[in-house]
C-alpha cells in the first residue's frame, strides 16, 4: 500500500469530495428549478381575468340595450305586428297556417304507357 | 532472476484474493437478489405481454391489470435486476482495478437491503395502483430519496477506492465506471426533483421523464456493460485492448452524445420543437460509440473464436457487444424523420427498451457474473449445460422479443398512420407479433430459471471444488482460463493486459 496516497485522511477527504460533487447536481437542479416553475396557472389567471372582463362588459352592454329598447312595453306591439296572439296562459303562440284549397289536393295524373292519362278532366 | 518477478506476483495474487474475500457477501447478495428480481420481472413481462393480446388473462385480479403489470415488469427489470447487477459489477471491478480491499462491505450489504426493500415497496405500490404513472419512474415519489441514499452508500466506497488507488495506469474500464458512478446521481436527482419535487409544468415533467428513460440506459447501464466488456475481453483472451485511441474516442463520444438523447419520444408534443429534434439527432449519433466500442472489443478477441466459444464470460459479453452495435444501428434507423412518426406509438419503443436492458446490458452482466462468482465463492460453476441453455434461450428469447416488437410495431404504426382506418384494425396488425413476444418471454423465463438455480447453488457454496473453470466445450490444454491447478485460480495472467 502506498501510504502517501492511501491513508485515513485521504479517504475521509475523498468521501466528502464525492458527496460534494454529487450534491452539486441537487444544488444545480434547485437553482434552475424556477426556470421550470409552473407558469400555466399564472397564464390561466391572466386569461381568466380577461375573459371575466369581457363577460362583464358584454352583460353590461346587453342590460343597457334592453333598458334602452324598453322591451316589455314594446313587446305587445311587436307580437301584433308578427301576427302572434297571446294565449290564456300568457304564452304567445304563432297563428295557425291558412288551410290550402281542396283543389290543390287533387292527385297528380298518372300517365299510362300508351301516353293516355288516368286523371279526370279538370274543369277549366 | 525469477525471484524478484515472482514475489510481486504472489503478493498480487494474495491481494486479489483479499479483495475477493472482502467483497464476497455484498457482491453475491446483489447478484442473487438481482437474479430473483430478474425471474419476477420476466414473469411479469410474460403476463404483461399476454394481456396485450388476451385481455382476459388474470382479469379477476386487479393487481395484475394491464397498466399496472406492464409498469411493474419494467421497473422490476430496471431497479430490481439491472441496477443490482450493475452494483455488483461496479464494486468488484473498481476494487480489483484500483487494487483496494473493500473496508465497508457491511455498510454496502446494509444499503443493498435498503435498496431491495425500497424496490419491493415501490413494486407493491405500482401493483396496488399507487404508481406515479411516469414511464420508468412509476414507483411513488417517496421511494426515490431512499433509492438515492442506498445508491450512495453502495457506490461511494468505489469512488474512494479510485481516489486512493496506487499511482499508475487508469484502465479503460475505470473511465466508464467513473462516468457511470457520477452520471447516475446526476440523472436520478435531476429527474426525481423535476418530476416529483418541483411544481413544474406537467409537459416539461413528461419531457424530463423521457430523457431519464433514455439516459438511465445510455449513461448508467451501458457504461457498466462496456466497462465489463473492456475488462473481460482482454482478460480472457489474453490480448491487450485493440486500440486505446478508439477506446478514448468511444468514451468521449458516448459522454457527449448520450445526454442529449431521449426527448425524441415526445415528437409532436407541445414542447419546444428543437428538443425532439436534438433527441432524435443524438439517438442517431449513438451509432458512433456503438461502432467504435464494438469494433474495438471485437478486434480485441479477433482470432480467438475458440476462446469466445469456450468461455461463458466471453460468449455472453461478445453477444452483448453485438447487441450494442445492433442497438446503435436500429437507433439510427428508427429515429430518422421518416420512420420516427410511424413507430412512435407502437410496440417498437418496447422492443428497443428490451434490446437495451436485456440484449446489451444483461448479456454483458451475465458474462461478468460468470467470471466474478467463481472467484469470490472459490467454487466453479456446476454445469456447463445449464450455462449453454441459459445462453441459447436468452439469445433466442431476446432476439424474438426485439424482432417481434420492432417489426410488429412498424406494421402497427403504418396502420395508425392510415387515418381512414379503424383503430382496432391498426392495433390488430400487431396481434400475432404480440403472441410471438409472449412466447419469447416464456423462453427467457426458462433461461433465467437455469441461471437463477445455478447462481443460488453457487451462493450456497455447492459449486465444484476445482480450479479448472467450467467451459462450454471440452477442456483443452490451451484453456482461456489457464491450466488445471490450485483451487484459487486468479486469472490467466497471459500478459500485461490480463494482469489487472
Amino acid at each position: 500500500m502506498d501510504h502517501t496516497r492511501d491513508n485515513p485522511l485521504k479517504r475521509f477527504t475523498a468521501f466528502w469530495i464525492a458527496i460534494a460533487l454529487i450534491s452539486v447536481f441537487g444544488l444545480a437542479s434547485l437553482f434552475i428549478s424556477p426556470l421550470a416553475a409552473r407558469g400555466e396557472s399564472e397564464a390561466y389567471q391572466i386569461k381568466m381575468e380577461e375573459r371575466l372582463d369581457l363577460k362583464r362588459g358584454t352583460l353590461a352592454q346587453q342590460e343597457a340595450k334592453v333598458a334602452e329598447m324598453n322591451v316589455e312595453e314594446n313587446s305587445a306591439l311587436y307580437l301584433k305586428e308578427m301576427g302572434v296572439k297571446p294565449t290564456a296562459s300568457g304564452m304567445a303562440v304563432p297563428a295557425a297556417p291558412v288551410a290550402a284549397p281542396l283543389a290543390d289536393q287533387t292527385p297528380a295524373a298518372e300517365t299510362q304507357a300508351d301516353g293516355s292519362s288516368t286523371a279526370a278532366p279538370v274543369a277549366d | 532472476m525469477a525471484q524478484p518477478s515472482s514475489t510481486p506476483d504472489l503478493a498480487d495474487v494474495q491481494l486479489r484474493a483479499d479483495i475477493d474475500r472482502s467483497l464476497r457477501h455484498p457482491v453475491m447478495f446483489f447478484f442473487t437478489t438481482g437474479a430473483l428480481w430478474l425471474a419476477a420481472g420476466v414473469l411479469l413481462g410474460l403476463i404483461a405481454s399476454a394481456k396485450k393480446h388476451m385481455p382476459g388473462v388474470l382479469e379477476s385480479l386487479s393487481w395484475f391489470d394491464a397498466g399496472k403489470v406492464d409498469a411493474a415488469h419494467l421497473n422490476v427489470l430496471i431497479y430490481g435486476w439491472a441496477a443490482q447487477a450493475a452494483f455488483g459489477i461496479i464494486i468488484w471491478l473498481m476494487a480489483r482495478l484500483s487494487r483496494k480491499v473493500c473496508q465497508q462491505s457491511a455498510m454496502i450489504l446494509f444499503a443493498g437491503h435498503l435498496w431491495n426493500g425500497a424496490v419491493l415497496v415501490g413494486t407493491l405500490c405500482i401493483l396496488a395502483g399507487y404508481g406515479s404513472g411516469v414511464a420508468y419512474m412509476e414507483m411513488p415519489g417517496f421511494i426515490w430519496p431512499v433509492l438515492l441514499v442506498a445508491y450512495l452508500l453502495i457506490t461511494i466506497w468505489s469512488l474512494i477506492q479510485f481516489q486512493v488507488r496506487d499511482a499508475g495506469h487508469v484502465y479503460i474500464s475505470q473511465w466508464y465506471l467513473l462516468g457511470a458512478l457520477f452520471w447516475f446521481p446526476w440523472i436520478f436527482i435531476s429527474a426525481g426533483a423535476f418530476v416529483f419535487l418541483y411544481e413544474g409544468h406537467p409537459l416539461m415533467a413528461a419531457g424530463i421523464a423521457s430523457w431519464f428513460r433514455s439516459a438511465l440506459f445510455l449513461l448508467f447501464f451501458l457504461p457498466v456493460a462496456i466497462a465489463s466488456a473492456y475488462y473481460l475481453a482482454p482478460k480472457v483472451s489474453g490480448r491487450p485492448v485493440h486500440s486505446y485511441s478508439l477506446a478514448i474516442f468511444g468514451f468521449w463520444s458516448l459522454a457527449f452524445i448520450a445526454p442529449w438523447a431521449g426527448m425524441q419520444k415526445l415528437t409532436g408534443a407541445p414542447i419546444p420543437q428543437f428538443l425532439p429534434y436534438v433527441g432524435a439527432a443524438a439517438a442517431i449519433l449513438m451509432m458512433i460509440p456503438a461502432i467504435l466500442v464494438g469494433a474495438n472489443i471485437l478486434n480485441t478477441v479477433r482470432g480467438h473464436a475458440t476462446t469466445v466459444a469456450q468461455s461463458p464470460s466471453l460468449r455472453f459479453t461478445i453477444a452483448g457487444i453485438v447487441a450494442f452495435i445492433l442497438f446503435g444501428l436500429l437507433s439510427a434507423g428508427l429515429n430518422i424523420s421518416s420512420s420516427l412518426p410511424v413507430v412512435q406509438f407502437s410496440y417498437t419503443g418496447y422492443g428497443m427498451d428490451i434490446l437495451s436492458l436485456y440484449g446489451v446490458f444483461s448479456l454483458c452482466a451475465f458474462g461478468a457474473i460468470y467470471f466474478i462468482v467463481p472467484r469470490i465463492t472459490k467454487r466453479e460453476w456446476l454445469s456447463s449445460r445449464f450455462i449453454s441453455w441459459h445462453f441459447l434461450l436468452s439469445l433466442y428469447g431476446v432476439g424474438s422479443v426485439v424482432a417481434c416488437a420492432i417489426v410488429g410495431g412498424y406494421f402497427q404504426g403504418v396502420g395508425l398512420e392510415q387515418y381512414d382506418q379503424d383503430f382496432l384494425e391498426a392495433a390488430g396488425r400487431a396481434q400475432s407479433y404480440g403472441w410471438g413476444i409472449t412466447i419469447a418471454w416464456f423462453f427467457i423465463f426458462l433461461s433465467n430459471t437455469f441461471f437463477g438455480t445455478h447462481l443460488l447453488l453457487m451462493w450456497a457454496r455447492l459449486g465444484r471444488r476445482s480450479s479448472h473453470p467450467t467451459l462450454l466445450q471440452s477442456h483443452e490444454a490451451d484453456s482461456p482460463h489457464g491450466p488445471e491447478g490450485e483451487v484459487d485460480n486468479y486469472g490467466v495472467a497471459n500478459g500485461p493486459a490480463a494482469a489487472h
